[in-house]
């Protein structure tokens, strides 16, 4: 099965004052096409940095990241802009919905960002609603919506280009138990349906017990688990 | 370039219906930017209108459109020759010869120093121009009798002198190697008039031609006023031109060269009125520097969605500099409308401040009696770009601010 997130002898450290606190050390892994990774770890161990890089969002000391056979770290910015609207989506532990725009509009952002018209844009994002059960509330601004559908519509929007790999960072992080189990199947579900890639940091063992491919983040590696 | 997705965003980020739109950080940068405007609009328009009606009130009642000075007595004796040859030049209106020379009049009361001119007694009836701008305020415009004296309000205050009482002018004769000679003459005061610009008006009177030209008998003080359909076009330039070719001994001065130092001195004021508004407008946009960059802070967390979602620097600096744009053009739009408002209205602003604060804003002898105003369209279009512009240039840093805001951060701190 071809692989589609390859990292090679990846580094990543921070400044801390004088002190230099190197998070991610020479790390190697594959992640074959349509596989769910789980990702578990002690709080700042770099799991969400590591997320941050494989999106193109943070830089890493050394190392390369090919992503459906393109090495990011040999982007350009405009090439990096295309990456994170056209290949991956980020799911991120709180919504982050803009409050001026509703559910569908919300949900429309990447397809406009890709340069899809209105018409285009709405009608993906009135399906990418609808497989996660938020049609009857498509047109709620986020403040009428609760903590759950919050996170249903976020995960609507990265999906909504249909990328080929999904990176969730603690997507369930700050909903109640039964909403944590619902975002959670709803997740699982639409990844399988699309056959999109999954990359998933979590402290919860449930969540964690879905991964096809189970790791800790452990002094800078990982751990299989 | 900037992409449909930054015009889709900062429209709802402005005008969204949640409640929470962007608009209400921007209110006060608009209401602001706007009142920058309206000084500057309605300084082009004032400025325009003084100017016009100034320069009108000198051209048409002063200097006329043009004066023809007879520089040599052959030319004098040709005078009614050349008087009915200018009168059939395109353009021309009204051709008549006066004389023009300076005095003082003083009566029991009074006396002031005066430049007294001698004109038919038709003028006042047959130029529709002089007529304009020579209001009577008492008595009649009427040089029928020799002694006839017309004055203006301003002189006859000065004089302490009415219609009907006697007034004499004295006037100097130099003959050379001969002490200067000074001449009383007796006129009688027929009308009263005012220009409605009284700088113009303590400086001038009327008497007839015929004692005009006794009392002012050297030939440089012997012209011919010419009046045009036009005097704002090039049709006076061909007029003087033609009248130029008719004549040796003649020459030919324009309005615009009579008055050049009053017009230079309008203009000059004029351009630093504008000048100080357009720095009052720069002063202004800061506002709106600041209002954007408390939008950018408050924003910082869609900044980063956006990022996230592959929006460029230049996608989310384009949606802050439409909103800038946006501020431009609403603060242009309302400073303009307010602006042209306050223009149309500014003798009753005026005279409301005046009654007030008991006291006379503008002193009428430096400033027309009522304010005329020139509404350009050009103008006015240059004055509502130029806020736009300001705005957008205003919008500009923290746009780019925008632009550069990593995600990561964002998202770490949060």
């Amino acid at each position: 099965m071809m692989d589609i997130l390859e990292v090679k002898n990846l580094y990543k450290s921070y400044k801390n004052g004088d002190e230099k606190l190197q998070i991610i050390k020479g790390l190697d892994f594959s992640l074959p096409k349509g596989k769910r990774m789980v990702i578990t770890g002690e709080s700042g161990c770099g799991k969400s940095t590591f997320l941050n890089i494989v999106g193109s969002l943070d830089q890493c000391d050394s190392g390369q990241i090919i992503v459906d056979g393109t090495d990011i770290t040999q982007l350009d910015a405009q090439g990096l802009c295309q990456y994170r609207n056209r290949t991956i989506g980020f799911v991120f532990q709180f919504h982050y919905l803009l409050k001026e725009l509703t559910a569908l509009e919300n949900v429309m952002i990447p397809a406009m960002v890709a340069g899809l018209s209105k018409k285009e844009a709405s009608e993906r994002a009135a399906e990418l609603l609808e497989s996660v059960k938020m049609t009857h509330r498509k047109d709620f601004y986020p403040s009428r919506l609760s903590g759950g559908e919050r996170q249903r519509v976020a995960v609507a929007r990265a999906l909504v280009n249909n990328p080929v790999l999904l990176l969730a960072d603690e997507p369930t992080g700050n909903l109640d138990q039964d909403n944590s189990r619902l975002v959670e199947k709803l997740l699982f579900q639409i990844v399988e349906e699309r056959k999109t890639s999954l990359i998933l940091v979590t402290h919860d063992p449930t969540i964690a017990s879905h991964g096809d491919i189970k790791v800790k983040l452990e002094k800078g590696k990982f751990v299989t688990i | 370039m900037i992409r449909r997705f930054s015009l889709f965003f900062a429209f709802k980020t402005l005008f969204s219906k949640s409640g929470s739109g962007a608009l209400r950080h921007i209110r006060g940068a608009i209401i602001g930017a706007a009142i920058s405007i309206i000084p500057l609009v309605v300084v082009l328009e004032i400025s325009d209108g003084m100017m016009q009606g100034i320069v009108d009130r000198y051209m048409e009642i002063s200097s006329f459109h043009m004066q023809v000075t007879l520089a040599d007595s052959e030319a004098v004796e040709k005078e009614e020759e050349l008087l009915e040859k200018i009168g059939n030049i395109e353009g021309v209106t009204y051709a008549f010869p006066y004389t023009q020379g300076g005095g003082i009049l003083y009566g029991e009361k009074g006396r002031t120093g005066i430049t007294v001119r001698g004109i038919p007694d038709t003028l006042f009836k047959e130029d529709e121009g002089f007529r304009r701008y020579i209001t009577v305020k008492e008595g009649e415009f009427d040089l029928s009798e020799p002694d006839s004296l017309i004055i203006s309000t301003e002189t006859a205050q000065r004089l302490k002198a009415g219609v009907g009482e006697e007034i004499k002018l004295l006037t100097a004769k130099v003959i050379p190697g001969r002490p200067m000679l000074l001449r009383p003459t007796r006129f009688k005061v027929k009308g009263i008039y005012s220009s409605g610009y009284q700088e113009l008006d303590m400086l001038s009177a009327f008497i007839t031609q015929e004692y005009g030209e006794r009392l002012f008998k050297d030939d440089s003080s012997r012209m011919i006023g010419v009046k045009v359909v036009s005097p704002h076009t090039g049709e006076l330039f061909a007029a003087a031109d033609e009248i130029r070719y008719l004549s040796d001994g003649i020459r030919v001065a324009t309005w615009d060269v009579l008055n050049d130092s009053l017009v230079a001195s309008l203009n000059t004021t004029k351009k630093f009125l504008v000048f100080i508004m357009i720095l009052i407008m720069g002063v202004a946009s800061v506002n709106i520097s600041s209002s954007m960059i408390m939008m950018v802070i408050s924003k910082r967390q869609d900044i980063a969605l956006l990022k996230s979602a592959g929006a460029s620097d230049r996608d989310v600096s384009s949606i802050f500099v439409l909103t800038g744009l946006f501020i431009g053009i609403c603060a242009a739009a309302l400073g303009t409308a307010f602006g042209i408002a306050a223009a149309i209205n500014i003798n009753e602003i005026i005279d409301f401040i005046s009654a007030v604060l008991h006291f006379d804003l503008f002193d009428a002898d430096y400033y027309l009696e009522k304010i005329p105003v020139e509404l350009s369209l050009y103008k006015l279009s240059g004055a509502a770009a130029l806020a736009v512009l300001f705005a957008v240039v205003a919008s500009w840093l923290p746009a780019r601010r925008a632009g550069r805001i990593n995600p990561v951060e964002i998202f770490r701190k949060h």
